[in-house]
């Protein structure tokens, strides 16, 4: 039972990560809460629909991230760039957003479910005599594999250190000649693309329709008020735990119960925290 | 004729509730308490001029063809169709063409209330076929009950209805679950797990089916609810693996339902092992799950595409030489089409168009049912069936394994209701 419960409760971690982690830079380099942000990750599910038949599966999912990546350029370029570092007016732009493109792709892609199959469908071994699907292994590995890559990226890499200067002082880093536009977009497109990495991998696993981007949305942002938006570590971290939490209780009780845990918890947290709710970088 | 309105509504709404299928209530009936228009007058005029000039029969076709529910119901709106236009190409009624009048209401439960307003107060129909999520039939039941109007409506449902308006054209529980039940206990076991979405319908269908298995010898070891937008199974696919059980009965709706047959066919479970038994998984949810993760499990209709007889053969041709086959026809639609031939009868048996007549003409009316034969509406306003059961194919097509007797309609079940709480039958429900 422990092992399953370790097990699944990474798994739901993995997901929640993947979609975390880009809202979070979002928000730390330009102060941009993305209500879009579960759309991204929808869109991330149907590029995997679209792609998978032509391409194959496994290189529809790294096609998936420079889709929606390219479409969260444009949208930078277009919408989001004219909300950056305030926080109301980017709440109510990217909430028509979300509208927006939950309708376009309602429009093309009409309402039904859609269907993807599993590229892996073995089980792996627990020990125990317990088994786990494969694909779940998969989702952890991209999850851990991504929020270190993008840690070290910021840590170690000329961008990385133009992002960071950019989230510390923007304005700063403008008059130090730094391409601040060009930081802005880079990190926009990079938090749509991980949201669309999170949906090209679910997707196998879900159920693909233009609504469900809102359950991802809602995941990612519970992870990041208790994070702290901006902090890539602790959305790592935080995620890992939502998870286990989750899966502690849902494992052997039910999932109706594990919400009410889960978010009477973060509740909590958050009533009895009293540092203030944004990390000071990324 | 017909007056379509195909208004295209955008409909913001949450992510779940939309996708929820068959048989979600919610009481959305805030918008009904005030009628518009002389709603006390209605039954009166409504009467009268549903006789209509004398050349044309309106009936009202009221279903999503826009917005989430609009993939379900746009074919049952097509399936409506085809039957009236046969019905008129062999001559119509008694010498009269039906006119149908067709409303889309937009995935919206207050949409649908204005849409049944505008059929039963302005246009007056005969009669009204329509509705499909249980939400939409409790919002436009006041209308149709102060209108003394007539609603077909053309889905299975959760029960505990009985409406002095509404002819329920397919299925309850009774006839739905009971044989299903007793075959699943007698050839996949006795130690039973049950799944299913968090609401009325769901828990509903799982009480009857636990009480029916019980009655054969059968053990629930677990029956386990998830709130409606949820597709993360994997928790409850842990407690199922430790659990061990010979079968699952699953009662996960809409968008739900993809993601807990791919999940579970991940986590390693085979339907020659542990097969899963849906109570409300028709052939449109099965396409998105892919014959490879659907083949194998099994769900209670009274049709099936796959069903040869040569009535069915030639309904499905005729469907699809008119719609294209990109959607197997299922049991909503065809009781869709069934419900059409029903109303005709009961129009022809009254000798006369009027809601008040069309409504003490339809206990005892009957009409063949492509690929089940012969169904008849009961004094209970409900409608004899014949239910098969299907087994999923690598197709996502379900296959018959076993065809049941007929049934007779029971909305009030002596497994979930007492007896000394079943009421009369029909009733006035909504006022």
């Amino acid at each position: 039972m422990l092992v399953q419960i370790v097990a699944q409760g990474l798994s739901v971690g993995a997901v929640l990560a993947l979609s975390a982690l880009g809202l979070t830079i979002v928000y730390g380099v330009m102060g941009v809460v993305n209500l879009a942000h579960g759309e991204f990750v929808m869109l991330g599910a149907y590029a995997m629909v679209l792609l998978s038949p032509l391409v194959g599966a496994w290189p529809a999912i790294a096609l998936a991230p420079l889709v929606v990546g390219a479409i969260g350029l444009v949208v930078d370029r277009t919408l989001i760039r004219f909300l950056y570092h305030d926080p109301v007016k980017s709440m109510l732009g990217t909430f028509g957003l979300a509208i927006v493109i939950r309708q376009l792709v309602l429009i093309v892609e009409g309402p039904a479910l859609r269907y993807v199959g599993l590229p892996l469908t073995s089980t792996v071994s627990l020990g125990f005599g317990q088994e786990f699907p494969l694909w779940r292994v998969v989702l952890i590995l991209a999850a851990a594999i991504a929020g270190v890559g993008i840690a070290i990226w910021l840590a170690r890499s000329a961008t990385g250190l133009k992002v960071r200067t950019t989230t510390v002082d923007s304005d700063v880093a403008q008059s130090l000649g730094m391409n601040v536009p060009r930081v802005n977009a880079t990190a926009f497109a990079i938090g749509a693309g991980l949201a669309g990495l999170a949906g090209a991998l679910v997707a196998p696993l879900d159920s693909v329709y233009p609504d469900m981007g809102l359950s991802y949305l809602v995941g990612a942002f519970l992870v990041v008020i208790l994070a702290g938006l901006g902090s890539i570590r602790n959305a790592l971290l935080w995620s890992a735990g939502v998870g286990l939490l989750t899966a502690a209780v849902a494992v052997p009780a039910d999932d109706v119960l594990a919400q009410v845990v889960v978010w009477s918890i973060a509740l909590a947290i958050v009533a009895l925290r009293r540092q203030p709710l944004v990390a000071s970088r990324v | 004729m017909a007056t379509e309105h195909p208004t295209r509504r955008d409909v913001l709404k949450r992510a779940g509730a939309a996708a929820i299928g068959t048989t979600a209530v919610g009481s959305l009936l805030s918008a009904c308490g005030s009628t518009g228009t002389s709603s006390s007058t209605g039954t009166t005029t409504a009467a009268s001029s549903g006789a209509g000039g004398g050349d044309t029969i309106k009936v009202g076709v009221l279903f999503s063809l826009s917005g989430d529910l609009s993939i379900a119901e746009t074919s049952m709106k097509n399936a409506t169709m085809l039957a009236i236009d046969e019905i008129n190409a062999r001559g119509g009624i008694g010498g009269r063409k039906i006119e149908p009048v067709v409303e889309d209401y937009a995935s919206d439960f207050s949409v649908v209330v204005q849409k049944a307003r505008k059929l039963v107060n302005d246009d007056r129909v005969a009669a009204t076929i329509g509705c499909y999520a249980s939400a939409s039939r409790k919002a436009v039941l006041p209308v149709y009950e102060q209108g003394n109007a007539v609603l077909l409506y053309p889905t299975f449902y959760e029960n505990l209805e009985c409406s002095t308006n509404v002819i329920y054209t397919s299925l309850v529980a009774n006839q739905h679950l009971t044989d299903t039940t007793n075959w699943m206990v007698r050839n996949a076991g006795k130690k039973i797990y049950m799944v299913g979405s968090d609401y009325v319908g769901p828990q509903t269908y799982n009480a009857i089916v636990k009480k029916l298995a019980e009655q054969q010898g059968a053990t629930v070891i677990a029956n386990r609810f998830f709130p409606l937008t949820q597709t993360e199974f994997g928790s409850a696919l842990s407690d199922i693996r430790a659990a061990n059980p010979d079968l699952i009965w699953n009662t996960i709706v809409g968008a739900g339902i993809p993601a807990f047959l791919k999940q579970y066919q991940a986590a390693g479970f085979t339907p020659e092992k542990t097969p899963i038994f849906s109570g409300i998984c028709t052939e449109q949810e099965l396409a998105a799950v892919g014959g490879a993760a659907a083949k194998g499990h099994y769900f209670p209709a009274s049709y099936f595409e796959t069903i040869r007889t040569p009535d069915n053969t030639s309904f499905v041709q005729r469907y699809q030489a008119r719609y294209g086959s990109a959607q197997p026809t299922n049991m909503p639609m065809q009781a869709s089409y069934t419900s059409a031939y029903l109303l005709a009868a009961a129009i022809e048996k009254a000798g006369e168009a009027t809601p008040a007549a069309i409504l003490q003409a339809f206990p005892g009316v009957s009409a063949h049912a492509p690929g089940e034969g012969t169904v008849t509406v009961k004094d209970n306003h409900h409608t004899t069936h014949t239910v098969s059961l299907g087994r999923a194919n690598d197709r996502a097509l379900y296959d018959v394994v076993v065809r049941f007797a007929p049934r007779d309609p029971d909305p009030f079940p002596a497994s979930i209701v007492p007896a000394s709480k079943i009421p009369s039958c029909p009733r006035r429900e909504a006022s």
